[in-house]
């Protein structure tokens, strides 16, 4: 949940917006609070740049048109993650991936955002659901525990994967992480429609 | 060389369609080096599925194998293919660790705790 737009907001409150426990120590120049808002530890900050922070990523999404019910990456990314093309039509708002960014990226590192969504989408012909993550170091888990798809407008669409419910591997050659959910006979339909908006939420 | 997969751990359910200790979560690595230390690696976890098991395919968890695990989580991996035309995964692991040696990403790396 983001933190309020105004009035008064408590360090602690920041603290637990960033995955800190309520109560338990913490200075506004510690590297997760600070990512809260893609705060680099060089840069002065202060409690009103916190106004509407969440540690949620929230994307708008239009699937892909044909096959991919989302989008798929079709170009590795060059340095500073400008080369994204997706296949089959699918958009996405913003592909960075903002939960891996309290990972000790290196403050030297040359690329702004440390993850970038490689791909999301379900497959059409296999039922599985698939969703990618470029990093610019080896990520882990931390940072997200669900991903939720949910419909607008009219569309009552809701699915919600836990990341501990998924099959996991990192491409150490490639560097990305991959999870997967879902097989043939045990089908998760996380995106369930062609050319079709949804927001999806990582959390 | 050749590459090696291990098991790492497994998260098992105590009991599950009346029976004990069966085997959900697969946690594995699997690695290869060239006489030149170069090293190529991937890593992950694997959910099996539990239900719907015959008495015929189930083995009890006091007799399970590395390598039935191992075959396990292959299998799976082979039959989950992301892209169109594509590998599935199970290549596309093997192939991350072959690729990795051959471009000289990473050293000699050992697994382990001193304990």
């Amino acid at each position: 949940m983001a933190l309020q737009s105004s009035g008064q907001i408590s360090l602690n409150e920041i603290h637990i917006e960033a995955g800190g426990s309520s109560g338990t120590e913490v200075t506004i120049n510690d590297s997760d609070v600070r990512a809260l808002i893609s705060a680099s530890s060089e840069s002065e900050i202060e409690i009103a740049d916190f106004y509407g922070a969440s540690s949620s990523w929230v994307v708008t999404l239009v699937s892909g048109s044909t096959t991919y019910r989302g989008i798929l990456q079709t170009i590795a990314p060059t340095t500073g993650w400008t080369s994204q093309s997706y296949l089959n039509s699918g958009t996405i708002t913003d592909d960075t991936f903002d939960p891996i960014a309290s990972q000790g990226i290196s403050s030297t590192s040359t690329v702004s955002t440390p993850g970038i969504i490689r791909d999301m989408f379900t497959n059409n012909a296999l039922t599985q659901t698939f969703f990618r993550i470029w990093a610019v170091t080896e990520p882990s888990d931390s940072g997200w525990s669900t991903i939720r798809c949910q419909g607008t407008g009219g569309d009552s669409t809701d699915n919600t994967l836990n990341r501990t419910d998924g099959n996991a591997f990192y491409n150490s050659s490639q560097g990305y992480r991959q999870y997967r959910w879902g097989t043939s006979s045990s089908p998760v339909v996380f995106i369930p429609a062609f050319s079709t908006t949804y927001t999806i939420t990582a959390v | 060389m050749a590459i090696t997969w291990k098991i790492l751990h497994m998260d098992r359910l105590a009991t599950s369609d009346g029976r004990s200790d069966v085997v959900k979560n697969v946690f594995w690595y699997c690695s290869d080096s060239d006489a030149n230390g170069n090293y190529g690696y991937s890593y992950g976890n694997t959910q099996l599925s539990v239900s719907g098991i015959s008495d015929d395919n189930f083995t009890l968890y006091s007799s399970l194998t590395e390598a039935d695990v191992i075959q396990w989580v292959k299998d799976d991996l082979a039959a989950s293919t992301a892209e169109v035309g594509g590998s599935n995964d199970l290549t596309i692991v093997e192939n991350c660790v072959t690729d990795a040696i051959a471009n000289q990403q990473y050293t000699l790396r050992h697994q382990g705790v001193p304990w």
